[in-house]
C-alpha cells in the first residue's frame, strides 16, 4: 500500500477527531452525566484508534487504544469521572496531537507514549495487567481480517490447522532489513502458509517498518513448536506467538461496523476534501472567464444584435455568480481557530489559580483558508496575554470591587470587505501612562510628543520590538517578544491590530483582517503610459491640488493637508515611468496614502475607477520586486502590476 | 546517419531560432508554446534590464526576457518574423523573445560538442554546447537554467554599469 497518498487525508482525519476531542472532554467535565457526549468522544476516540492502526503507527494506535479503553469503562458506568481522570484524558490527547504532528514531519518514533499509557491503564485496572494481552490485542486489531479472510481461515481451522499470531522482532542494526525479512518470510513459509503481515509485505521488503512486524500463519505446527522455532531464526530478536480467538477476530470488526453505521449517522455536513490548489487553479480559470466576457462584451458592442447582448449579459451574470462560489469554496468559519481557546482557557486559569469565563461569539464568521491557517498563532498569543496579564488573580478582583470571575470575551463579525476579531478581557487593562513613560525612557518619542498622543496611539507602542511594561517575566508572556510579532504576522495577511484600553477595566484587541487574500479592492491610477492597482486599505483620501500649493522643503515637495505638512511623492519618480504627465496639469490628482503612522501624497496622472482585482503571483522567477505586491489582469487583458506601498513609501 | 539511429543513439529535437544573425537553439522539451507579440508587454519597474516586462498568458502572468539584452548583443525592433519562445525553467515560465524562430530539427546527442569560452559574442556559461548541422551551420544551444537566472542577471547588470 503507498500510504503517502493517504497521509494527508489521515491528518486532516485526526485533526478533526482531536478537534471534537478537545471540545466534547471539556464538555463533558461539565456535565459528566451527559451520555451523548460521552457516545461522542468514544466514537472519535475509537475511529481515531482504528485509523493510526490502519496506517501502522503503532505508538499512536497503542495510545489511543488505551485512551479508549478508559473511555469505554466510563460509558459502561463502571468508573466515574474524576479530576484525575480528566487530567490524564487532556495529557493524552496533547502526546496525541503531538504524535499526529510528529507523523506529519515524518518521524513518529520520537514521542515517549508509555508513561501516559501505564497512566491510562493504571485508570482502567487497580492492578497491572499482564504484558501479553493488549499486545495480543494490538496484533489482531493491525492484522485487519477481511470477510472473505475469515471465512477463509474458518475453513482451514476446521480442517484441523492452528492460527497463529507471530510478532517478530528483527535484531537491532540489522543491514539489509528488507533482504532479511524477505528471507524469514520464506522461512515462515516452510512452516505453514502466511496469510497475512502487517505492515503489507511490499512495505516490508521496501523497509518501510522500524523494527517489529506481525504476521498470521496457519499451521499444523503447535504454539511451542512455532515460537521454539521462529526463534530461531536468524536476525529474529524476538518472538511473541499467540493464538487468536475466532469469535475474537469477528468481535473487532463487529465494533467496527458498528461505529462505520454511527458514524454516517451523525454525518451532518456533506463535505469532500479539495486540495487548496485545485481551488486556486478554478480561480484562475474563472479569472480568464471574466477577462473573456469582457472581450465578447466589447465585440457585441460593434456588432450591436440585441440577441448576443442578451447572451453576454447572462453570460456576466453566471460569470460572477461563479467566482463568488469559488471564492466561497476557500472559506472557512473562524469557528476552526476559535475551538482551540476553551481549552487553552481552561488549562492557562487552572495553572494560574485564576477564574475564567471565556464567550465565543461569531465563531461562523468566514475567513479565507489561507489566512484561516495564519491566523492561529497570533491570537493565542493575544489569549495568553489577556489570561495572564490582562485578568487579574481573583482576590485581586474582589479587592476592586470585581466579580472573582474574569471574563474573556472572543468576538469576531464581518465589516465591509474585512473581518474584524476582536479579544476583550474585563482585567487591569493597560496603564497607558506606564507606557508612555517607558516610551520616552526607550526613546521612543519625547515628553512633548506623548502629551499630544491619544491613548490608542501611545498604547500602540507595546506593539514595538523588545516593549513590555510587565514587571515580571512569566512562562507565558511579558518577555517583550510576542505583540511586535502579532502585529508582523497581521500586516502580512493585509490587516491591522489595535488596542483599546482603559485602566482597571480591561482592554480589547482589535485585529482587522482581509475577507480573502485572492481578491482585493484596489483603485486604479494611470502614471505615462502605465497603469497600476493601489490597494484601497492604503489610501486615506484623494484630494486635488493646483501646483502652486507645492511647496519645496528641503529638496521635498510638500503641501498642507488637515493643517499638517504632507510629503509629495510623484508616482514617475518612484516607479521611474516615461511619458507621465503630471508636471503639466494644472490640477492635480493625488492619492494620500496611510503607511504605519505616516502620511504621504502620491501624484498620479489619471485617476481610474476602484475595482476588485484578483491578485496574481508575479512568479517564482522574478522572485520579490521591491514596491510590486504582485500583478492583475485587467478586463481587456492587460497586466497591471500592484504596489506594494509599505515598499514603495 | 540513418545506421547511427538505428543503433538507438539518444536523439534530441531542438527548436532553432535567430537572435540577430546567429542561430540558437532551446531542448524542445523546455519550449511550451510559441506566440506572437501581439499584446502590450507591461514594464515591471526595479526589474534586471533584460527583463522587458510581464504579459498575460491565458490567466497566467509571464516575465518576458531579452536574450539580446542579456547576452549583450544588437537588439532589433519588433518586427513581422519577431516571436517569443515560452520554456519552463525550474519549473517557472518564462518567455523569450526572439527574432525568429527557424524550424525545429532532430540531432543525435554525441553529436553535441563543448561550447568554446566565447560562442558568438556569448560567454560559455550561458551555453550547454554547439551543434554543427550537414550544411555547415554552427547552431548554439543555450543552458536556460543559467541564461535565466536571475540571480547572476544582478551581477551582470551591475558589471555592465561599470563598463
Amino acid at each position: 500500500m503507498e500510504v503517502s497518498q493517504y497521509l494527508s487525508v489521515f491528518m486532516d482525519e485526526c485533526r478533526e477527531h482531536l478537534q471534537t476531542l478537545n471540545e466534547s472532554l471539556l464538555e463533558l467535565e461539565k456535565n459528566p452525566e451527559d451520555q451523548t457526549i460521552m457516545d461522542r468522544i468514544f466514537r472519535s476516540a475509537h475511529t481515531l484508534k482504528g485509523a493510526s492502526a490502519t496506517m501502522g503507527f503503532n505508538r499512536l494506535a497503542n495510545l489511543t487504544h488505551a485512551m479508549e479503553d478508559v473511555l469505554s469503562k466510563l460509558r459502561s458506568k463502571e468508573l466515574k469521572l474524576t479530576a484525575e481522570i480528566t487530567g490524564t484524558m487532556f495529557q493524552a490527547l496533547d502526546l496525541v496531537e503531538m504524535l499526529v504532528r510528529n507523523i506529519g514531519d515524518g518521524k513518529e518514533g520520537e514521542v515517549d507514549t508509555n508513561n501516559i499509557v501505564r497512566d491510562l491503564k493504571g485508570l482502567v485496572f487497580e492492578k497491572p495487567m499482564p504484558q501479553e494481552a493488549p499486545q495480543e490485542r494490538r496484533i489482531n486489531l493491525q492484522l485487519r481480517y477481511t470477510e472473505a479472510d475469515h471465512v477463509e481461515v474458518s475453513k482451514s481451522v476446521a480442517e484441523g490447522l492452528n492460527l497463529f499470531h507471530l510478532e517478530l522482532t528483527i535484531v537491532e542494526n540489522c543491514v539489509l532489513k528488507g533482504a532479511r525479512t524477505f528471507m524469514i518470510f520464506r522461512d515462515l513459509e516452510r512452516l505453514g502458509t502466511v496469510i497475512k503481515s502487517a505492515p503489507s509485505a511490499k512495505d516490508l521488503e521496501d523497509e518501510k517498518f522500524d523494527e517489529k512486524f506481525s504476521v498470521a500463519i496457519l499451521t499444523t505446527l503447535s504454539l511451542e513448536e512455532m515460537q521454539s522455532k521462529v526463534s530461531n531464526f536468524m536476525d529474529v530478536a524476538k518472538v511473541i506467538t499467540n493464538a487468536p480467538e475466532l469469535d475474537k477476530l469477528l468481535q473487532e470488526k463487529r465494533t467496527r461496523e458498528n461505529t462505520i453505521l454511527d458514524k454516517n449517522k451523525s454525518a451532518g455536513s456533506q463535505t469532500v476534501r479539495v486540495d487548496i490548489r485545485k481551488l486556486d487553479e478554478l480561480m484562475n480559470l474563472v479569472g480568464e472567464l471574466v477577462i473573456s466576457r469582457a472581450r465578447l462584451e466589447a465585440m457585441g458592442s460593434v456588432i450591436g444584435s440585441k440577441d448576443l447582448d442578451e447572451v453576454v449579459e447572462q453570460v456576466g451574470r453566471l460569470t460572477i455568480d461563479l467566482r463568488d462560489s469559488v471564492l466561497k469554496a476557500r472559506m472557512m468559519p473562524i469557528e476552526t481557530v476559535f475551538s482551540r481557546f476553551p481549552r487553552l482557557v481552561r488549562d492557562l486559569s487552572k495553572e494560574l489559580g485564576k477564574e475564567i469565563e471565556l464567550e465565543i461569539h461569531g465563531g461562523d464568521t468566514e475567513l479565507d483558508r489561507t489566512v484561516i491557517d495564519e491566523i492561529g498563532d497570533p491570537m493565542i498569543h493575544i489569549m495568553r496575554n489577556s489570561i495572564d496579564h490582562g485578568i487579574e488573580p481573583t482576590e485581586i478582583r474582589r479587592q476592586n470591587n470585581k466579580s472573582g470571575k474574569g471574563k474573556i470575551t472572543l468576538r469576531a463579525y464581518q465589516e465591509g470587505n474585512n473581518v474584524v476579531i476582536m479579544v476583550a478581557d474585563d482585567g487591569r487593562g493597560f496603564n497607558v501612562q506606564k507606557v508612555k513613560e517607558k516610551a520616552i525612557k526607550q526613546g521612543l518619542t519625547t515628553l512633548e510628543q506623548a502629551a499630544d498622543m491619544s491613548d490608542d496611539k501611545i498604547l500602540e507602542f507595546t506593539f514595538l520590538p523588545g516593549f513590555s511594561t510587565a514587571e515580571k517575566v512569566t512562562d507565558l508572556s511579558g518577555r517583550g517578544v510576542g505583540m511586535d510579532v502579532v502585529r508582523t504576522k497581521v500586516i502580512a495577511l493585509g490587516g491591522t491590530i489595535s488596542i483599546n484600553s482603559k485602566l482597571g477595566e480591561g482592554s480589547t484587541v482589535f485585529i482587522r483582517l482581509p475577507l480573502t487574500m485572492m481578491i482585493i479592492q484596489t483603485l486604479l491610477v494611470e502614471i505615462g503610459r502605465e497603469v497600476y492597482a493601489i490597494p484601497s486599505s492604503y489610501i486615506d483620501q484623494i484630494i486635488n491640488l493646483a501646483p502652486y500649493e507645492i511647496r519645496m522643503l528641503r529638496n521635498q515637495e510638500v503641501c498642507m493637508f488637515r493643517g499638517e505638512l504632507l510629503p509629495l511623492f510623484r508616482l514617475q519618480d518612484i516607479l521611474e515611468t516615461p511619458f507621465a504627465k503630471n508636471r503639466e496639469h494644472e490640477e492635480l490628482d493625488v492619492v494620500v496614502l496611510r503607511v504605519a503612522d505616516r502620511q504621504i501624497g502620491c501624484i498620479v496622472d489619471r485617476l481610474l475607477p476602484q475595482r476588485d482585482v484578483v491578485i496574481k503571483s508575479l512568479g517564482g522567477f522574478l522572485g520579490s520586486i521591491k514596491g510590486i505586491a504582485g500583478a492583475t489582469i485587467l478586463g481587456d487583458g492587460r497586466v497591471a502590476l500592484i504596489l506594494d506601498i509599505r515598499e514603495v513609501a | 546517419m540513418t545506421e547511427k539511429v538505428q543503433t538507438q543513439e539518444e536523439v534530441k529535437q531542438l527548436v532553432i531560432f535567430k537572435l540577430g544573425d546567429e542561430e540558437f537553439a532551446v531542448d524542445i522539451l523546455q519550449a511550451k508554446e510559441i506566440e506572437k507579440i501581439d499584446q502590450g508587454i507591461t514594464r515591471v519597474p526595479k526589474a534586471p534590464i533584460f527583463v522587458e516586462g510581464v504579459i498575460n498568458l491565458r490567466g497566467v502572468i509571464v516575465p518576458i526576457v531579452d536574450l539580446r539584452k542579456r547576452f549583450g548583443l544588437v537588439v532589433r525592433p519588433v518586427g513581422h518574423d519577431t516571436r517569443v519562445i515560452i520554456v519552463e525553467v525550474n519549473s517557472n515560465l518564462i518567455g523569450m523573445v526572439v527574432d525568429s524562430v527557424a524550424e525545429v530539427c532532430r540531432i543525435n546527442v554525441s553529436e553535441i560538442n563543448l561550447a568554446p569560452e566565447l560562442a558568438k559574442g556569448v560567454d560559455a556559461c550561458f551555453l550547454s554546447g554547439v551543434v554543427k548541422l550537414n550544411n555547415n551551420r554552427l547552431i548554439v544551444l543555450l543552458n536556460l537554467e543559467r541564461a535565466l537566472s536571475t540571480e547572476e542577471a544582478k551581477e551582470l547588470v551591475v558589471a555592465n554599469l561599470e563598463v
